[in-house]
């Protein structure tokens, strides 16, 4: 979540930038629009690429195990898979 | 009167020797009837009688005996049971103390969960309308399973490969066993207070039907249909099915089938990003080229002189947006621009110039903007005007239309 952070805005969501992509290609595709138009399509589509590249870039896996405090709250801590036989 | 010779015993040296007795004389021994008056105390240990047609024995199965049941015993079923005989001295009463307990046959366990279903399908817990969609690419996926065990490290494995954009939360539960299906239902009721993962996959690797059996145990379908995270079940192999399969908002057939239907595969997501690239171009092209005709077919000034001033504008915007997009797409957009480029070299040809040679000239305000509507000034505004040889300031005098 740190390489990618300057041309990302905050509340980027993958998914939603897919189905406007999805929107912003076929709008196109139909022809239905006029060249101004198409042009600030292309842009906001190549923007919303932009983003969502960036997005596919933050390799992040983790495996974390769940906690509960003595106070009751929840905090997330690294876990190292325990190697054993492997039985189901 | 007993005489002199004779030993006299208390009561409970008399119940401690008959204890005795029984306890050397009698075996480990299987028993089989059927249980009444079961109480189950909340110590842990249960309480019952074995009787058939011709009598009956009191019962005591303790804790930790109890704890490998996955039913309680209830009255009326017929049973086998692992027993020691021994003397409850207190009563003076003998007793059966169970090691092991089968419930005779599987039906038990068969009618126990079409009991269990049935209840809870009237209370609407698998109603398709509830099911919620599983989001589609996930930052982060709480398990619900044994951190031992093949289970965990498969769905791992293939979710480091397919989706590796994503932390996966385990919350370790034991998956077999009484009282195993009151900690996966805690475990699920934990997450949705934790809240910071958007789904959940519940589940353990295949087994006997006693082995799967906490997941057809009502906390667990209530745990699940309670949840605000939507959840996956992953429980056995794909012949196996579970209440808590029918209550999820997705089953998966296996752990692993689960972990695939959680996530994405990354390279397909890649790809298609990429199409969506080649396919906007090419829209753009083939729009492009269809106005640059109807241009040429119409051969207005005033369209070509709005084309072209887009062109350039759009040029300029284009080299914005690429030098903040940087180098991972500067090559489509670079693309772009040069067809842009191409574009407005034709235009040049039959474009602005040749209109202003033929007596036209452009009129822009202050900024710079082309004029194409009077409405767009007033009186006093000053314009530049450009012929096809040099430019002058002018001054508005009047509008009209």
């Amino acid at each position: 979540m740190k390489a990618a952070k300057k041309n990302q805005p905050k509340d980027f969501k993958l998914e939603t930038a897919l189905k406007r992509l999805e929107q912003i290609v076929e709008k196109l595709e139909s022809g239905e629009v006029e060249i101004d138009q198409a042009l600030g399509l292309y842009q906001e589509g190549m923007e919303l690429m932009g983003q969502a590249k960036a997005s596919l870039n933050e390799v992040n896996f983790k495996i974390k195990k769940l906690t509960l405090t003595g106070q009751g709250e929840f905090k997330t801590e690294a876990m190292k898979l325990e190697e054993g036989p492997n039985e189901q | 009167m007993p005489d002199d010779k004779q030993i006299i015993l208390s009561v409970s040296q008399l119940n401690a020797q008959v204890r005795r007795v029984l306890e050397s004389f009698i075996p480990r021994l299987w028993v089989k009837g059927e249980v009444s008056n079961m109480t189950a105390h909340s110590s842990g240990h249960l309480y019952f009688s074995l009787k058939d047609n011709g009598g009956q024995v009191r019962c005591v199965m303790f804790k930790a005996a109890a704890q490998s049941l996955l039913l309680l015993p209830q009255d009326g079923m017929q049973c086998l049971a692992l027993a020691d005989v021994t003397l409850y001295e207190r009563a003076g009463q003998y007793q059966l103390n169970i090691q092991q307990l089968q419930i005779a046959g599987q039906g038990e366990l068969a009618l126990a969960f079409e009991r269990l279903k049935n209840k809870l399908f009237q209370e609407g817990l698998f109603d398709p309308e509830h099911k919620r969609p599983i989001p589609k690419y996930p930052t982060a996926i709480g398990l619900v399973t044994s951190p031992t065990g093949a289970v965990l490290r498969d769905i791992i494995k293939v979710i480091k490969r397919r989706w590796p954009l994503c932390q996966l939360i385990l919350n370790p539960v034991p998956v077999q066993g009484l009282g195993a299906g009151d900690k996966i239902a805690q475990a699920i009721e934990q997450f949705n207070r934790f809240g910071r993962v958007q789904f959940l996959i519940v589940g353990r690797g295949g087994g006997s039907a006693e082995d799967l059996w906490a997941f057809n145990e009502e906390a667990v379908a209530r745990a699940i249909y309670e949840s605000k995270l939507p959840v996956i079940s992953a429980v056995g192999h794909e012949v196996d099915f579970t209440i808590a399969d029918f209550v999820a908002d997705l089953r998966a057939p296996t752990p692993s089938a689960a972990a695939e239907l959680a996530v994405p595969d990354l390279a397909e997501v890649r790809s298609g990003l990429s199409d969506f690239g080649v396919r906007m171009k090419n829209a753009l092209l083939w729009l492009a080229s269809r106005y640059e005709q109807r241009l040429k077919a119409a051969g207005r000034s005033y369209g070509m002189m709005r084309l072209a001033d887009l062109v350039e504008q759009k040029s300029q915007q284009l080299a914005r947006t690429q030098k903040q997009l940087g180098a991972v797409m500067s090559w489509q957009v670079g693309l772009l621009k040069t067809r842009l480029d191409g574009l407005s070299l034709s235009l040049a040809a039959l474009g602005p110039g040749s209109v202003l040679a033929r007596g036209y000239s452009i009129c822009r305000d202050q900024q710079g903007r082309v004029i194409k509507d009077s409405k767009t000034i007033k009186p006093e505004d000053s314009l530049t005007a450009e012929f096809s040889r040099g430019w002058a300031k002018t001054t508005v005098k009047e509008t009209g239309r």
